[in-house]
């Protein structure tokens, strides 16, 4: 894995911190980012697809993707889970992003984050976005140090589109952390950091916020690259009927010893519910096991686990999603605001296979 | 507005929220720099597909069951949203087309859709073409103040007033009765709920009577002598109306035929006549059984002063008259008998050329018309100039081939099926239209199809009448009612 300067660490740093936070109000410089970004498509064609809704909306900050050597998993180390009553509040952050369609230079694209709190049985959201704006059009580059990324040569749409969902989805994380006390703080994703993408420095700077007033900071991976063999580390959990917990940290970490990516949660494979699904949950490793174990039994006692998938997480993740209703939304708010021209991207495979391809474009 | 797709004769329109449209509106698809258009009726109005609205829904409603919360939301992409949301999918038939501002029916060719525009129209463009010598003011739509047609689509035509009980055919034939007796036309009305005899009252009872207007009573002052009507219709009588045997009426004859002779055709002779005749005793009985009712009826009088005059009453009453026939109250036979002998001295009056022609209006025909004078009247009678408007809330009692060949027909709501599938037997409209825009129509509105509307179908709201209707249903919850 190649490693990469400092000063794109320290900028997403400096952005999330500088900036005064307040839950319910985005960051003025993000902001004025997608404003700029907009007002250099005036006039352009938009090149739309079909099937836009092809969303990146996993958080997958565990980049490691080998091979792991766990060994046999001796029931001695499954620790049984009793949901706890606690008064605790719940919050869950989420993030998606989506290409709206290509522009002659670059692309524009949409982003939306949405923060779910349950505080004394009730649920309550601040949905922010969709924030529209274009990326990969030379004329707004200098507008990323505003977002706190330093874009590089190699850094393609895809690449900048990951890190400003990246530069929400943080200054979402670290206004929850900062609002709340006591409180257990969810991530959509993993504890795992150290990629250009996902700074360690950030998530540390988190982790000791949220630590700071005292709440636990609990990752949940829906897809975990972790793997033993060719099998993911959630089949390790497949006997067990009833809610439960393995702590693989230490064989994790043994592995992945000399990796420039940081583990800054403790790994566990989880089973929230009887009937649920096992998922890779980090909770933060400054804080003593018997706290992670408590604060996840707590989460089983306080939120709706069913499927073993705590509700805040889920409408989280539903309410920041984009659905195809608010794509043409955004597609048509385009073309009347800011004056893009859309046209269709041309079908190629349809073109050159017609009924004989693959992809979409021969289904449309 | 734009056009998503075509598909035979129908044509689906994509409509944003602040378009305001509804079913029975006309639009114009403008082929874009051609000085052409199509012209569609709406007629369905369904919310437009719009791809991810049921996960959008899905949201929406987990947001409003357990979640409140609020949305940060710069761009303004939720108001957007709502318009997608909220945007309609119309389905229109397309009726005809407009070339160089004049109507047209050919519809062959195909409106541009990036440049083709998509406007809703007035329906006074489509009934411009009709001539206005005798204007006839059928009522108003939502586009249009007043719709204003000619009443000589009525005249030569058949017409067919249909639909529920309560939602407005007898305010509409009333309409159609008074208008054309204010344009000097004779008319009959067959009134089964003597709900037509006040029309010639204002509201009020301020004006006294309009002497065009002329309640005729059996046995009251609708009474008939033996020599008037002849041995054919009161045989027509005996046979169609009181089920006279064959054997029966030929002795009958025999009977008549002598007291012509004798110059004594009187009803007490013919009691006498029968009475006395030397004929087989079941004969007799079923003559006299039949005759008794006929002189019961009070309808027949040797008096030639009482007996109606029919040939004298639309000729001294030429500048327009409505006859109207209340048989309220009346048993079923009585009824057959006045509509049997009234026809009859009609039709006589008609191809003798005594009478140029005139207006039928039949309520709830089926109650007192026989089965074989609904061909002779959309046929036969109508050549020699009766022309007949059928009312009825039973679109069953009418035959499919008089729905076939009606040239005015107004529905008003139905929401049986079995009652949309009949009345959508109409030649001039298809079944969709009216399966889609009658189900949904509220009284006094109809769906008026044929020559009086240039043969665009459309969607009235009925004109109030200045005179007394009665006839409306009535209620025991009468200010309930008014309140639902």
């Amino acid at each position: 894995m190649t490693r990469h300067p400092p000063i794109i660490q320290q900028s997403i740093n400096e952005f999330v911190h500088e900036e005064h936070i307040t839950l319910g109000e985005l960051p003025e410089r993000f902001l004025r980012f997608c404003h700029l970004s907009i007002e250099n498509t005036r006039g352009e064609c938009l090149y739309t697809e079909p099937n836009v809704t092809d969303q990146l909306n996993s958080n997958n900050y565990d980049a490691e993707g080998s091979s792991l050597e766990v060994g046999a998993v001796d029931d001695t180390e499954i620790i049984e889970l009793t949901p706890t009553r606690s008064h605790r509040s719940v919050a869950a952050i989420d993030t998606s992003t989506i290409r709206l369609g290509e522009l002659e230079d670059g692309s524009l694209c949409a982003l939306r984050g949405a923060v779910v709190t349950l505080e004394r049985s009730h649920y309550n959201y601040t949905r922010y976005g969709p924030l529209i704006f274009s990326l990969g059009n030379s004329a707004t580059t200098g507008q990323f140090r505003g977002l706190g990324i330093v874009p590089n040569e190699m850094s393609n749409v895809e690449i900048l589109l990951r890190r400003v969902r990246n530069s929400l989805e943080r200054w979402l994380q670290l206004s929850v952390s900062k609002s709340l006390a006591e409180g257990l703080i969810l991530i959509d994703g993993s504890l795992t950091a150290g990629t250009p993408d996902n700074p360690s420095e950030d998530l540390k700077d988190l982790l000791r916020i949220a630590r700071r007033s005292e709440n636990v900071v609990i990752a949940i991976s829906k897809n975990t690259r972790l793997r033993i063999r060719d099998r993911s580390i959630t089949d390790l959990l497949e006997r067990n009927s009833g809610p439960c917990l393995f702590d693989i940290d230490d064989r994790i970490r043994n592995q992945f010893g000399d990796y420039p990516i940081k583990f800054l949660g403790r790994i566990f494979v989880g089973k929230l519910a009887r009937t649920g699904f096992p998922f890779r949950i980090d909770v933060d490793d400054n804080i003593l096991r018997d706290e992670c174990v408590d604060g996840i039994s707590q989460l089983m006692g306080t939120d709706i686990v069913d499927q073993g998938y705590p509700e805040t997480l889920r409408v989280a993740h539903i309410l920041s999603t984009f659905t195809s209703s608010d794509v043409l939304a955004i597609q048509s708010l385009a073309a009347s605001k800011f004056g893009v021209q859309l046209l269709p991207k041309i079908a190629l495979r349809r073109s050159l296979f017609g009924p004989f391809g693959t992809g979409w474009e021969t289904r449309y | 507005m734009k056009i998503l797709r075509k598909e035979g004769d129908s044509i689906q329109l994509l409509c944003f929220p602040e378009e305001d449209v509804e079913k029975g509106d006309y639009v114009l698809i403008r082929d874009g720099a051609r000085d052409r258009a199509l012209i569609a009726q709406i007629i369905d109005v369904q919310y437009a597909n719009i791809p991810g609205i049921l996960e959008d829904l899905l949201r929406d409603g987990i947001s409003e069951i357990s979640l409140s919360g609020e949305d940060v939301d710069p761009f303004r992409v939720s108001s957007q949203i709502q318009v997608l949301k909220d945007t309609r999918l119309l389905i229109a038939k397309i009726r005809g087309a407009l070339e160089r501002n004049r109507l047209s029916r050919d519809v062959s060719w195909l409106p541009s859709r990036i440049r083709g525009h998509v406007e809703v129209t007035s329906p006074n463009l489509l009934t411009s073409g009709l001539a206005s010598k005798h204007p006839f003011e059928l009522g108003s739509t939502p586009r249009s103040g007043v719709v204003t047609s000619d009443l000589s689509a009525l005249d030569g035509r058949l017409n067919i007033i249909t639909g529920r009980k309560g939602t407005g055919k007898s305010h509409l034939s009333k309409l159609m009765v008074t208008t054309l007796v204010n344009y000097g036309a004779p008319v009959v009305v067959l009134d089964v709920n003597g709900e037509y005899v006040n029309l010639g009252r204002s509201h009020d009872s301020s004006a006294p009577p309009s002497p065009h207007i002329l309640p005729l009573i059996p046995g009251v002052n609708l009474r008939f002598s033996l020599d008037q009507i002849g041995l054919n219709t009161f045989m027509g009588i005996l046979v169609h109306a009181l089920s006279l045997p064959d054997n029966s009426s030929r002795i009958f004859a025999r009977i008549w035929h002598q007291l012509e002779q004798q110059n004594a055709l009187t009803m007490k002779a013919l009691g006498s006549a029968i009475a006395n005749s030397d004929c087989h005793e079941s004969i007799k009985d079923a003559l006299q059984a039949r005759f008794n009712t006929l002189d019961d009826s009070g309808i027949f009088t040797n008096d030639h002063k009482a007996a109606l005059n029919l040939d004298e009453v639309f000729r001294t009453r030429n500048s327009g008259i409505a006859l109207v026939v209340n048989m309220k109250n009346q048993p079923a036979v009585l009824r057959r008998i006045t509509v049997e002998l009234f026809i009859n001295k009609l039709t006589d009056l008609l191809s003798s050329q005594r009478l140029k022609a005139l207006f039928l209006f039949a309520e709830e025909a089926h109650l007192y018309l026989r089965e074989t004078y609904w061909d002779d009247i959309v046929t036969r009678m109508r050549h020699l100039g009766m022309f007949a408007t059928f009312i009825t809330n039973q679109p069953d009692t009418i035959d499919g081939g008089i729905y076939r060949q009606a040239d005015n027909i107004f529905l008003f709501n139905f929401s049986n099926e079995h009652d949309l599938e009949i009345v959508s037997k109409v030649a001039k409209l298809d079944g969709d239209t009216i399966r889609m825009i009658v189900r949904e129509l509220p009284p006094k509105r109809c769906l008026a199809v044929g020559d009086l509307v240039g043969n665009f179908p459309m969607v009235i709201n009925v004109r109030p009448l200045e005179v007394q209707t009665l006839g409306a249903t009535r209620y025991f919850f009468q200010e309930q009612m008014a309140v639902v």
